[in-house]
């Protein structure tokens, strides 16, 4: 009996559909990476070949980013054009007969701005939800597959330890990013946008202070959860390792003759199913990585329309405007910089799951 | 979540209220003294959640 065999009969009887077709889904929506089987990687694992085509892949990603861009160049010109009004009617103030209608246009214009960049930013805020979201679910589906996988490789203290903890943090910090944090970036962007109607600043600190806030609470969060998973890991790993330890030198002593033939391919088979673990932790990494990796190109390539903008307009328009268009680029790469430290975190308890046990040697 | 959001569109309509009058106020010496009571119309409804948590708990 060799270990391709040993593989496939194990590959056979688990239910990996769910998981393979998440990961499927997440890699047809980005376009980036190929469709990835459990089956596929262990394959490519155990004859040496790569798992990826980087050239590819870099390829894609900068094409789906230029293709950001080039849709939301129209939005940006609509907040140029506006802005290009608002400085003829600031410099031609005095032909209109009084200070007072020039600025009641300016501002009615500033509104309008208003108005289109918070319609753009609602949208951006919405594909940060759906994809804390779709990444959370992931999640959920992945765990159910390799919990089982390391209690069959032993862990058995380490399992049903990490399982509750590992389930209450994605679903407690899924909690968090939809009702706290998100809509406080949200709320923050808002309020530059507020601050623009007027030269003076009424809620300028309020939404330094908002977002502020927004970054505090997720570093909090990733800090805790992923304290909590770490430790809790190193501790059951090592009593996992007293039990499986002991189970292999008992059978190799006690039993007279074939103890030591029972106590290598016992090792082996947990070898084997510590390769199909690791391999459905790839899956997982591949599935989350493919489900944030749009949403984060979008948003960048928003953020950098915003920019643009904003040096755009900096000679035409007033400054609170260019000021402001600036501070909603700065929102926007902080959805973005928040949805990737989201994305860390649930890979760092993947890493935790796969790093445990390698081969049969728990230490 | 529902008090939040009465609360921004409430600040966001107070702001756009108060820099239209402001504008229309004709120059004199009241409107430096209008525009003080103005600034604190906004000061109170930025801090209306504070009020809204200390009666609540």
């Amino acid at each position: 009996m060799d270990y391709e065999t040993i593989i496939n009969e194990q590959l056979k009887a688990m239910n990996l559909d769910e998981l393979e077709s998440i990961a499927q889904e997440a890699a047809e929506t980005g376009g980036i990476f190929d469709e990835i089987t459990v089956k596929q990687i262990v394959n490519d694992l155990m004859h040496g070949q790569p798992l990826f085509d980087p050239d590819r892949i870099l390829d894609s990603i900068l094409q789906l980013f230029v293709m950001e861009v080039k849709g939301s160049v129209m939005l940006g010109c609509e907040i140029l054009t506006v802005c290009i009004v608002i400085g003829l009617l600031t410099n031609m103030s005095g032909s209109f007969g009084g200070k007072t209608v020039s600025s009641l246009g300016s501002m009615i214009c500033s509104c309008v701005v208003i108005a289109l960049c918070i319609g753009n930013f609602y949208q951006t805020y919405g594909y940060c939800q759906d994809a804390v979201g779709t990444m959370s679910s992931t999640m959920l589906i992945l765990l159910p597959v390799m919990i089982p996988l390391l209690i069959s490789m032993g862990g058995i203290s380490s399992g049903s330890i990490l399982d509750p903890v590992i389930i209450g943090a994605v679903s407690g910090f899924d909690f968090i990013m939809h009702h706290i944090v998100l809509p406080l970036v949200f709320l923050s962007a808002v309020f530059v946008m507020i601050n623009s109607i007027t030269d003076k600043d009424y809620v300028k600190k309020l939404a330094a202070f908002l977002r502020k806030g927004a970054i505090f609470i997720v570093g909090l969060c990733i800090t805790v959860f992923s304290g909590i998973t770490a430790v809790q890991g190193i501790i059951t790993k090592s009593a996992d390792g007293i039990l499986m330890n002991s189970a292999r030198f008992s059978i190799d002593n006690f039993v007279p003759i074939i103890g030591g033939f029972a106590a290598d391919s016992l090792e082996m088979v947990i070898s084997c199913i510590g390769l199909i673990k690791n391999a459905a932790g790839v899956v997982g990494i591949i599935a989350v990585v493919a489900v944030i990796i749009v949403p984060v190109i979008k948003i960048t390539a928003m953020a950098f329309i915003y920019k643009i903008i904003a040096v755009a307009a900096e000679p035409v328009a007033s400054k609170n405007i260019s000021d402001s268009i600036n501070e909603l680029g700065t929102a926007a790469v902080t959805m973005a910089v928040i949805l990737a430290a989201c994305a860390m975190m649930f890979l760092i308890f993947i890493t935790i799951l796969m790093g445990m046990g390698g081969g049969s040697i728990w230490k | 979540m529902e008090i939040i959001k009465q609360w921004v569109s409430n600040l966001f309509v107070i702001i756009l209220a108060v820099s239209f009058i402001e504008m229309l106020l004709p120059e004199g010496s009241m409107a430096k003294y209008i525009k003080f009571v103005f600034s604190l119309v906004i000061m109170a409804t930025v801090l209306y959640p504070v009020i809204y948590l200390v009666q609540e708990y």
